[in-house]
This record gives structure tokens, sequence and C-alpha cells, in this order.
């Protein structure tokens, strides 16, 4: 009944698609890591991805030093104030109606974008952890409780909650990190769940439990290390979604006042009305926000095997 | 009447890093109306031969040499679509798990009409005939016909694939471990199927098993496996009464036979790497009657009769081997025993 | 400070099933309820091997946690050593349960979590007990060498899918015997491994018992393993034990109609494991859905002797013998002569 194992110690695949010679497990944090640089670089897309990413992070850490003007400045010349000047040798990508620098802006604005997407991303990969792990494991009134839960923030439409929440309250940046959080742990708290309930049924989850172990040991030794991948995975999705979801807060006019963001950035250039003729000042935001995206969404696909093994080839 | 000739077949999974020396130089013959059962344990590459004959072998399996003949023509020299065309017609295959081969969208009586109506040139009619005698031989009610893969039972479902293999009347079915995901009492139902169409048709069958049990009842010949090699060949009676080679000897001892389990036979080691080359005989690592030679020269399969060959240098002494090695502890020996040796110098077997 | 008091007679069983119901309702909603374990006794003597056959999906694996207080029962008890635990049962007494009667499963690559190497398959019972870092990893190397895993330090570093299967089943045996259990719970221990090998886990698991004195409830399908390791045998079909008996018995003259069919059609390799008869008597049709038991005896759509009590009446096991050691659920069997 059932397959046989090999005696010859040969991983082999019986599935078309072969052999693959790497053996696809996670062994230790150094393994991991290391594996999944490997993997990064095996991947032009994720690499691509990558790399941007870097870039970005690294602009939002340095960037604002290299800012050749205070971002909220007006700038004058000999002539007077330099609204919506088009890009020249002093202001690399010219100036807005404020006769503030862009470019400036657009520094500063990347320690917004990079930083809120962090930290938005952390709070979902964490909450929705939790909510997953107690759900899954625990089970009973705690499960159904959280999946109720879970279900009614499903229904609710992302941005515009955000909006309402942001407007009813205070505009300000952690109020758009919560909000967004509080969407978005809902896929990783169901997905993380559903993996934990099948891992809670494999043999050697049993075989600790028959050894006398504890929830918490099975669960920080045997279990959580197995969801990481997901979690990483709809990190990456939160990610997305906290940007877009910050840029557009900020551009329907809810944003933090006191920051420069790109969505800010975007907001104001459209409220004045300048989008048609100032397109150093929408591009560059614009692009931004798309790199940002695009960069997390690349390095995110390089997951998506992991996630969905049906895309695996070769494995046993 | 010979009707599938495999001539000296090897074949190897290529990975990235090195090869995997699946089969090595296998050569057998299928004759009419002959069961052959392909004997060995995982990793033997039974499974590995069928597909290169079937021609599935995945995208890192590759034949490196030999010939698969059927009426003169070689099969691996054919184009995919000549191959195609030939596959169901003379090449039928009764695969492992039921569920991936039948469209679950399509109701089973549809799928085995379809799959005669893409070869033949007859009437829907006489087709569906046809299917309802296919599905009467393999004891199938004729209700089942319109029946979609997940209402059947796992037995039910190996049945209509026995039944759908069996639709072109084809010269040759290579049946592949048919009766691993099914509950004893299925298996045995499945395998009186088989047997009851090994009696009914002329086609040779082709049948691969670790299953030791299934082969002894539904096969006329054997031949075993070990390490990508073909270790010994011969009809079931001889093979299961009288072994020649000291691994079959070994395996037919490590199923039980009388109750108490310090009578099991339990050959230490494992298999060889197939990564590398193998030096000597395949086997004689775990070989308790093994001696330099067996160290340093491959055996050839040797011819003892029509029927019979082993690939064993000691081959005449397998009378006294079967006698020893019916003891456990003769097994559990790592180092050749000189003194086993010179035991029978002579024959002490009168 | 244990609350499981420990009897200290060895003649009585060291584990017990009695009356074991685990009843699961069906995931469809519906009012069916799946009865995977239903009524269930059984006895385990420390030194003895009583097998268990049965096919997948009647319930054996079930049983297996129960027994090993990896589930609660619906309704019944287990009974370790004379002291019962049942669903009111404090978890605590299951805890304590749970280290005495070990278990192990079919597949071992999915017995351990392979991200882990040996070493820490080894001692995670120890450590999950409170045994130190140093003693732990001798106590690892003296299991390996128990098992013939021998040099261990070749074996204690490495990782699950650099072992064959063979041998990482001997380090979950050696993990299950870490804590030095009473009784050990097999559950089909060498069906994924290859022929050759299995003979080898099976003389272990037979020294094993003896030098330790446990009890082993080896569970299985395949009745040739079975005949070879067994004492006792129990026949379970659906949740339901339908004989039980000493295997000699049982074998050279079953009594129950799933047993006589089984010994006759199943392919064997020997003739002298035990003798087949009847090639007649077969059964009709497949293995029912377990949320759908008919009623009666749950064998009567495919049994060739059922008659219409058969459909109304469940069979109770009721010895056929003076002694009562050999029991059967079978209206026909104690009217028939065969």
């Amino acid at each position: 009944m059932g397959s046989q194992l090999s005696e010859s110690g040969i991983v082999r695949s019986s599935k078309p698609g072969g052999v693959r010679s790497s053996v696809v497990r996670i062994r230790s944090t150094k393994d991991f890591i290391s594996r999944e640089i490997k993997r990064i670089r095996q991947d032009p897309l994720a690499l691509s991805g990558a790399i941007m990413l870097l870039i970005l992070v690294l602009l939002a850490i340095f960037g604002p030093f290299f800012a050749p003007y205070d971002p909220w400045e007006p700038q004058y010349s000999e002539t007077g104030a330099l609204r919506l000047t088009p890009p020249s040798a002093q202001h690399w990508l010219g100036t807005d109606s404020n006769a503030r620098d862009i470019l400036s802006q657009l520094l500063y604005g990347s320690r917004i974008a990079v930083g809120m997407s962090i930290l938005a991303a952390s709070m979902i990969v964490f909450i929705g952890t939790l909510i997953g792990l107690t759900s899954g494991y625990f089970g009973g009134a705690i499960d159904a409780i959280l999946m109720r839960i879970t279900d009614a923030a499903f229904v609710i439409p992302s941005i515009p909650f955000v909006a309402v929440l942001v407007a009813l309250t205070r505009p300000s940046l952690f109020n758009i990190v919560f909000a967004i959080t509080f969407l978005y742990w809902r896929s990783s708290a169901r997905v993380v769940r559903g993996q934990v309930l099948s891992l809670k049924e494999r043999p050697f989850v049993k075989a600790s439990r028959a050894s006398g172990a504890s929830s918490f040991y099975i669960i920080r030794k045997h279990i959580l290390p197995n969801v990481l991948p997901f979690v990483t995975f709809y990190a990456a999705i939160g990610v997305q979604g906290a940007v877009i979801a910050e840029a557009s807060v900020s551009f329907l006019g809810f944003g933090d006042p006191g920051l420069m963001s790109w969505g800010k950035m975007l907001q104001y250039a459209f409220a004045i009305g300048a989008t048609r003729v100032a397109w150093w000042w929408v591009i560059p935001p614009g692009t931004m926000i798309s790199l940002l995206v695009l960069s997390v969404y690349l390095l995110r696909r390089g997951y998506e095997e992991v996630v969905n093994p049906r895309l695996i080839r070769g494995q046993r | 009447m010979s009707i599938l000739s495999v001539d000296s077949i090897s074949v190897e999974y290529q990975t990235l890093s090195d090869a995997v020396r699946a089969v090595q130089g296998v050569s057998l013959n299928l004759k009419e109306a002959q069961i052959l059962g392909l004997a060995g344990e995982s990793g033997c590459g039974k499974s590995t031969l069928a597909k290169a004959i079937l021609r599935l072998l995945p995208e890192t399996g590759i034949v490196v040499s030999g010939k698969i003949n059927f009426k003169g023509k070689d099969l691996l020299r054919l184009s995919t679509s000549e191959f195609r065309e030939l596959r169901w017609q003379i090449l039928a295959y009764i695969p492992q798990n039921a569920l991936n081969s039948l469209d679950p969208v399509y109701r089973v009586g549809d799928q085995v009409v379809e799959a005669i109506l893409a070869h033949e040139r007859v009437s829907r009619n006489a087709a569906l005939d046809r299917a309802r005698q296919l599905f009467s031989n393999v004891h199938l009610d004729e209700r089942s016909l319109r029946a979609y893969p997940h209402q059947l039972s796992g037995g039910m479902r190996q049945r209509v694939l026995i039944a759908m293999a069996m639709a072109l009347d084809p010269p040759i079915v290579i049946i592949d471990e048919p009766t691993t995901a099914l509950d004893v009492v299925t298996q045995a139902q499945v395998l009186s199927e088989l047997i009851s169409m090994r009696n009914r048709t002329s086609s040779g069958m082709l049948y691969i098993s670790h299953d030791l049990g299934a082969i002894r009842q539904l096969c006329n010949d054997v031949a075993v496996m070990y390490a990508g090699l073909i270790i010994e060949t011969g009809n079931v009676g001889d093979i299961y009464g009288e072994p020649l080679h000291p691994y079959t000897m070994g395996l037919l001892n490590s199923v039980p036979k009388s109750r108490g389990a310090k009578r099991l036979v339990s050959i230490p080691g494992a298999p060889p790497n197939l990564r590398s080359e193998i030096q000597g005989c395949a086997f004689h690592p775990r070989c308790p009657f093994r001696d330099t030679r067996c160290v340093k020269e491959t055996p050839k399969l040797y011819e003892i009769s029509q029927t019979r060959s082993v690939a064993c240098h000691y081959h005449h002494k397998a009378k006294n081997f079967r006698i020893l090695a019916e003891d456990p502890n003769i097994w559990q020996m790592p180092e050749p025993r000189e003194a086993v040796m010179s035991d029978f110098k002579e024959d002490i077997v009168p | 400070m244990s609350s499981i008091q420990l009897a200290s007679d060895s003649e009585s069983p060291v584990l017990q099933a009695k009356n074991l119901k685990r009843v699961f309702k069906s995931p469809l909603g519906k009012q069916s309820l799946v009865r995977a374990v239903d009524g269930v006794s059984l006895e385990l003597r420390k030194g003895e091997t009583v097998g268990l056959l049965g096919e997948t999906g009647c319930g054996k694996s079930t049983l297996a946690e129960l027994m090993a207080g990896l589930q609660d029962p619906s309704e019944g008890e287990v009974v370790f050593q004379g002291f019962p635990l049942n669903k009111k049962s404090s978890k605590s007494q299951w805890r304590e349960l749970r280290q005495r009667v070990q278990i192990m499963f079919q597949n071992p690559f999915d017995s351990v979590d392979p991200r882990y190497r040996v070493m820490d398959i080894l001692t995670e019972p120890l450590e999950v007990n409170g045994v130190r870092a140093p003693e732990r990893r001798d106590r690892a190397i003296a299991a390996l060498e128990t098992m013939k895993l021998t040099p261990p330090a070749e074996f204690i570093d490495r990782y699950p899918h650099e072992m064959s299967g063979g041998q990482l089943q001997r380090v979950c045996i050696a993990r299950a015997l870490m804590l030095n259990p009473s009784v050990l719970i097999a559950d089909e221990p060498v069906s994924m491994l290859d022929i050759s090998v299995r003979a080898g886990i099976l003389i272990l698991l037979d020294e094993l018992k003896n030098t330790r004195n446990m009890g082993i409830l080896h569970i299985s399908h395949d009745i040739s393993t079975l005949v070879a390791v067994s004492d006792r045998l129990l026949v379970m079909y659906l949740g339901k034990i339908v004989e039980s008996g000493s295997t000699e018995v049982l074998v050279s003259s079953p009594a129950h109609p799933y047993l006589r069919v089984l010994l006759n059609s199943v392919p064997t390799v020997h003739d002298t494991l035990f003798t087949k008869g009847e090639r007649e008597l077969t059964l009709k049709g497949d293995i029912p859905d377990p949320s759908n038991i008919p009623d009666g005896c749950s064998l009567w759509p495919r049994c060739p002797l059922a008659v219409e009590k058969c459909k109304i009446e469940t069979p109770k096991l009721k010895p056929l013998d003076q002694m009562k050691t050999h029991r059967v659920a079978c209206h026909m069997a104690h009217t028939d002569d065969h």
C-alpha cells in the first residue's frame, strides 16, 4: 500500500520535470538565508526585483542626506520664486508650484514610502502569523471567533476603509499604517491557519506530542519554521498593498500634512492642476511608486513556488 | 513467438551534476500469450525500463543505448507522431495510479469509446458495443459506463483502466504496479481480473511489481532486477522454488514463511549508488558467498538453458547456497567467510 | 507524584481498550457521522505482540492514536496498567499516558521534521522531559548503537533526506524508545519499506520487545507480516473488531467471512505460512464510505454468507470456544460448521 521508498538513498522524483539535485528543505536560519539568496540569484526576475528594492532602501536611508535642498523651502533665484520650472542643472527634476525642489521631495518621500511599507509589512507578518497560528493550532472557539473577525475584514474594501478611518481620526502616518495593517493581515492569517491545520496532522507533530512536548514547544520548533515561507510571501503582498494604499490615501488628500510623501506630491500636483503642464512633477513620484511595487512583486514571484506547490517541478 | 525484444537498453537520468545509471544493458524478450513479471525493489530500474519502452521518460531520462524491437521496427527510432499512432494499438499501458489516468470530466464509457474511435474506423455504436463487452470482461456493470471516475471506487477505476488498455486488443500490455493504492481484498480481485485477461487473450504482458506474491500468482516467467541489471530469469516455478542468484534467495527468504520473526532473513546494506560505476558484481557487497572474483569481475548473464539465466559466477553452487541462505546468521557476515567458501569446494548436498 | 498508580501484577494487561469509540462529524456538515472506532476492546500484555489486521479506512490509525493518548475518545476508556483514562480525565493524566505508550508511523520521512538532524530528532523527547544536554547526546549515541546504525558518529549529524527509509525508520524506533515506554504502537511500520529491509525492522522490534519487556501493538494490512510476528491477532473492519484470538487458531480456522476471504485471496510468496482453502469464497464490491456504514453487520452487502438477520442485527464479538480465546462477530459463524 502506498509508495515504496528507495533504499539506495537517491531522492528521485517520478513526476515529469525530472531530478533536482538540490533538496528543497530549510535546515537552519543560516542555511535559510543563504538558500534564499541563492534562489534569488538564480531567478533573473527576482534578482532584478531584489536589486531594485535594495536601491530603494538605500535611497530611503541615505537619500535625504544627499538631497540638494530642503524639500519644504521655496527656491528663489535672482528673478524671484522658481515656480514650476522644468528640470535644469540646479534642479534636476525641476520645481513645483511652490518653488520647492522636486528631487529633494522625492528623496525625502522615499523614506516615508519605504519605511512605512516595511513597518506595515512587519506588522502584517506579525499579526497575521499570530492569528493564523493561534487559530490553526488551538482550534475550537478561538478559531471560530478569529476566523469570523477575519471574514469581516475580508468584506471591507481596502482603500475606502483606510480613507474613512483616517478621515475620522487624525490623518497621521501611524493611523494610515494601522489601517492598512488591519486590513491586510486577513490573507496571511488565513493562509497560515490553513498551513498550520495541515501541519498539525503530520506524523512528526504527532510524534512530538507523543513525547510530551507542550504546544508552545511544538509551535516554536516545528510549526513556525514551516509557515515562514508563506508568511514572507504574504508580507510582500502586504507591502505592495501598503504602498498603493498610502499613495492613494495621500492622493485623495487624507495623508499626513506634515510629511512629504510621493502620494502627497501627486495629490498636490493634481490639486493645482499642473498635471498637463509640469510632467516633471507628476512622473517622478508616480514612477517611484510603481518601481517600489514592482520590485516587491518581482521578488514575491520567486516565492510563489514555495507557496504553490503545483508550480514546483520535480520535487519529491 | 517473440513480440517485443528489448536489446541492451541503458537508461540514465542526467542532472546538472551527475548521471544516474538507472538501467544498464538490459535485454529481454516478451512472447505472445506470456506474462513476464519484472520483479525488484524500489530503485532497481524496473519502472524506468517500462517507461523507456513506452517512451514516457521524464526530460532528464535518456536512453543512452539499445533498441526496442517490435515486428522489426525499433520503437525508439520512430518519430513522436509515428510512435503515438502505434502506441495504443500495439502497446497498452496500465499505470499505477488510476485517478491520474482518467479524465475526471468525462464519463468512463465515453473515454473508452473515444480511445477506440481514435484508432479504428468503426461506428460509434460498434465502439460502444465493444466498450460494453470490455467492461463485462472485467466484471463491471453496464451502468458503470455512464459513471464519472470519481463515482467509482478505486478497484473499479483500475478495472476501467484494464478495459481501456485491452480496447484495441494490443499485442503488448505493460502493467505497472496496478494495485498499490487498493485495499487487500480489492487487490486480489484486480489480480484475478488480470489472470482471466491472461487466459482470454494472446497478448504478451509485462507485469512490473515489487509484490512477489502477486508476481507468483499472475506470471509465467520472471526477470529479477537489481541495481539496473537483470540478475536472474526463469519461469515462476524455478525462480520461486529454486532460485539461482543469492539476491533472489535472500529476497525470498526475507518474506515470512512461518511464524516467528527470528527466521526472517534480512539482507544487510543497501543497493549500490547508481551514480558511480559499479565494480564487479553489483550485489557483492551484500552477498554472503562472495569472493575475490566477484569483487573484480562483473558477471554476465549466464544462460543456463533456453529459459533460465543468472548473473552469478557461482551459479553452479546454487544448491548449496540455497540451503545456507535460509539461515539468517549467514546474512549478517560483513566479510566473506573463507570457511563458508571452503565448505563447498565440493558439493555437500548429494 | 504520578497520578497513575502502577499495577504491579505482570500478568494483567499493560494497556487495554474498553469499548472505545471515536466519532467524527462529517466535514460536509451533514447529519452523518463517521464512526471511525465503534466499540473496540482489546488487551495488550508486556512481552507480547498483538497484531491488528485492517485496511486503510477501517479506523486502525484512529485506534492507534486513541491508545497512545493523542486523541480523546468519544466514549469508552483506555486503561493503562489498571488506571483508566477517558474523555473526562485531565490533560495531565493523558500526558502521563503519552510518555509510557509510544507510537511509530508508516512513513519514516513524514515522521520526522526534515529540517532537523538525527541528533535533534532523537533528543527531542529527552529535551522535552528535562534531560540535560550532555546526557542527551550520550543517550542518542547509545540508541543508534542499539538500532545497529553504526558507527553512530556517521548517522548522528545526518539529515533525514540523507538516509534510506529503513535507516530512518530505525531512528523513529529509537526515538520512540527514548522514554522507555511500556508499550509501542507500530502503525504499519514496514509497509513503505523495501521487502528485503522489512525483515530487519521486524527482527529488531521482536528483540526490543523481549529485552525491554514491552508490549507491541502491530497494526498492518499485510497478513503475512502479522502472522510472522504476532502472538495474537485482531481483525478490524469499519471500526469494529470482527475476530480475535491467537494467531495459530485464527489462521488455521478462521471464522469471520472477511478473514476467510482475505486468507484465501491474498497472494503469497510461500505456501507454508498458512493454508488456503475455499477459493470460491469472495467478497463483492468494495469497502463502503466510512460515513455511510450499513446497518446491522457492516459487511453484509459484500458477504457471501449474509442472511436477513445480518442486515438488521449487529453481531457481537462472542467466543467460539470454551476457553473464550477465539472470538468472532458473525451470526453465521456460530451456526456454521466449516
